[in-house]
């Protein structure tokens, strides 16, 4: 088993700009389309490839994860069609709060959220055994969803308490 | 030619090419534009699933995929399909013919099972259930019936498709239809498309026929889920393909934090769903005798004398988990099984081994002989003293991990130099297992595989070793 997610995430992104490309003239850049239905083609269609299995990542470079939401953001962009091609010339930051495009953040963070739930309720002993192992380690998939969890409970009250996470 | 011919000729062709153009723009732009105001509509009235499937149709890679076949391979397709299946070709008189005799011959041969518990009956509740769950706009199967058909009258269709199922659970015999169907050979998207290896078949059953084996399906899930090998997920409830990614990635992970030599064996078994010998699983009647083996499996590869008597000996056992009305019908729904190719009008194919691929039977019929082969597997490694060390040092026992025909078996080393002698070891436990039960590992690029990872003293060494030589010592 190759441990590098760089590959993993290269060839997930190697998969959804083709998808996106293949269907940008037919359905993303379609106007007689709503743009709701757009993105929500999208999603169905193009993060579904990109996404798949990203619920175990770990250890993912701060690199590969711009790259992933520039790829989010720009393909938003085609759909809504604002981009550098017309005078709009928005900046990214005000174009993910007017259309309220999900970062790529958020989605990954949704995936590796809902993912433990899995693994508690069907998991293999083993599994939970390695996870404990790996949590142990001070790094690994593990530590980075009580992390996430520690920052969902600034936002809001988790019907749990945190040292029980792992 | 004159003076005056070529230059006329050649404006005629020009005007032409240019009116040519224009109309196949003018017809390009009257398509799209439909498209756009259909797909617009489509969405409005039918959802986005609809308008996937208008769009799905006119997008490049699909409208080049073409899966069919496009050549005639006559004869060569359907020796093909004979020896995947271990097939023999009559009328298909002939092979109903066969079939009622046999029923016929049964019926009086087995012993009557004297005792239903009233639990095991299908219920007319089960049944519309079954025939609600069939999934709409299916091809349609030797019947012609579609499976909307199915679907949307269920409520009227299943009182008398649930006497078909108790006469048929009850007497141990289902109808003949349901036993076969048309196959469909589905190009690879791979190898020539004029050579019949290059095609997978799909069988094209009854939808009737498949509520019953839905249903069959359903009746055996709870020896499956009792059965299964620790480390098995594939097809089984609530399990994903992701927990076995993960387990290998944390398999290799502890072992790079604990500096320990790890490898996985990712195994491809070559045509699985259609090699599997079907006494192993259903136990049926009558074997495939040492004639029949040497028809379909090579003598060099296979020990097939020993297979035949492990044929029979695997008949002769009765599992204790499974009720007997239900091993009988499992039995017989393996009997007699047959395919026909479309374009061999009047001829059909009896089948002996396989699980029919598109049978809702056929995964839990693999799996459960996987359950087995795991299990053994997970013994004979537990006899290997360095498999057994490493997984110690590792701190957790990682077991073989399967998804339906794809198995991946992870080990680890304390010592770099040993990691090379157990892939070997294990990989030849593995040819032996699979070959004991007429399986074949899939050598060919890609397919099965070993990720070595060397870690600790002397790794250089060992991956310098495996790496740099000039013929690879595995």
């Amino acid at each position: 088993m190759d441990l590098d997610i760089d590959e993993e995430i290269t060839s997930r992104i190697g998969m959804a700009k083709p998808a996106f490309a293949e269907m940008k003239r037919t359905i993303f850049s379609n106007r007689a389309l709503d743009p709701d239905a757009r993105v929500k083609l999208y999603e169905s269609l193009v993060l579904t490839r990109l996404l798949y299995g990203c619920s175990v990542w770990s250890d993912v470079p701060a690199s590969l994860i711009k790259q992933l939401e520039a790829m989010i953001i720009k393909h938003h962009r085609n759909i809504h069609n604002c981009g550098f091609w017309n005078e709009d010339g928005i900046p990214d930051d005000a174009f993910v709060a007017t259309h309220q495009v999900m970062p790529f953040r958020l989605h990954w963070a949704r995936h590796r959220l809902v993912y433990p739930q899995h693994v508690a309720r069907h998991g293999l002993p083993v599994h939970i055994q390695l996870l404990h192992a790996e949590y142990a380690t001070g790094k690994g998939w593990l530590h980075e969803v009580s992390q996430e969890l520690m920052w969902m409970s600034t936002l809001i009250d988790l019907p749990l308490s945190l040292r029980n996470v792992a | 030619m004159d003076e005056t011919q070529r230059p006329t000729t050649m404006h005629t062709l020009k005007r032409t090419t240019n009116r040519v153009t224009t109309a196949v723009r003018n017809e390009d732009a009257t398509y799209y534009t439909t498209l756009a105001q259909r797909a617009a509509r489509t969405y409005t009235v039918e959802g986005l699933t609809a308008l996937w499937r208008h769009i799905k149709a006119i997008l490049p890679k699909h409208r080049l995929r073409r899966s069919d076949q496009r050549y005639d391979l006559g004869e060569a397709m359907l020796q093909h399909f004979e020896h995947l299946e271990a097939g023999t070709t009559y009328s298909t008189q002939e092979i109903r013919k066969q079939c009622l005799s046999r029923n016929a011959q049964n019926a009086n041969k087995q012993p009557v099972v004297t005792y239903v518990d009233l639990r095991e009956l299908p219920t007319l509740a089960e049944t519309e259930d079954l025939c609600l769950r069939q999934n709409p706009n299916k091809a349609p199967g030797p019947g012609g019936l579609s499976s909307n058909v199915c679907r949307y009258g269920a409520a009227a269709l299943s009182p008398h498709l649930h006497g078909v199922m108790l006469k048929a659970f009850l007497s141990a015999v289902e109808p003949c239809r349901y036993k076969g169907g048309f196959l469909i050979p589905i190009w690879k998207q791979k190898g020539p498309q004029n050579q019949a290896d290059s095609y997978r078949g799909i069988l094209l059953s009854e939808t009737y026929g498949k509520v019953y084996h839905a249903w069959l399906r359903r009746r055996l899930l709870p020896t499956m889920l009792h059965r299964r090998a620790l480390g098995q997920l594939g097809g089984l409830p609530s399990q994903q393909t992701v927990s076995g990614i993960q387990l290998l990635r944390l398999h290799g992970r502890l072992g790079r934090a604990n500096k320990i030599s790890t490898a996985v064996i990712f195994v491809n078994l070559r045509s699985v769903f259609h090699h599997l010998l079907r006494e192993f699983v259903f136990n049926d009647d009558s074997h495939m005798s040492f004639e029949e083996l040497c028809k379909v499996l090579d003598p060099m590869d296979f020990d097939l004398k020993t297979l035949a008597d492990e044929l029979r000996t695997a008949t002769q056992q009765t599992p204790e988990d499974i009720p007997p009305a239900l091993q009988r019908c499992l039995a017989d729904a393996h009997r007699n099984t047959w395919f026909q190719l479309q374009q061999h009008g009047d001829m059909a194919t009896e089948t002996r081994r396989g699980t029919r691929p598109g049978s809702p039977l056929a995964d839990i019929g693999f799996n459960l002989l996987m359950a087995n082969l795991v299990q053994q597997l997970h013994e004979q490694l537990s006899q290997c003293a360095a498999y057994c060390q490493g997984q110690a040092a590792l701190g957790a026992q990682v077991p073989p991990v399967t998804w339906v025909d794809d198995l991946a078996v992870p080990m680890a080393t304390v010592q770099p130099d040993q990691l090379q002698p157990l892939v070997q070891e294990v990989s030849a436990a593995l040819h032996t297992l699979f070959q004991r039960y007429g399986l074949s590992l899939n050598m060919q690029k890609g397919k099965t595989e070993v990720v070595m990872m060397y870690r600790g003293k002397d790794a250089n060494r060992c991956r310098s070793a495996l790496f740099d030589a000039e013929s690879p010592p595995i």
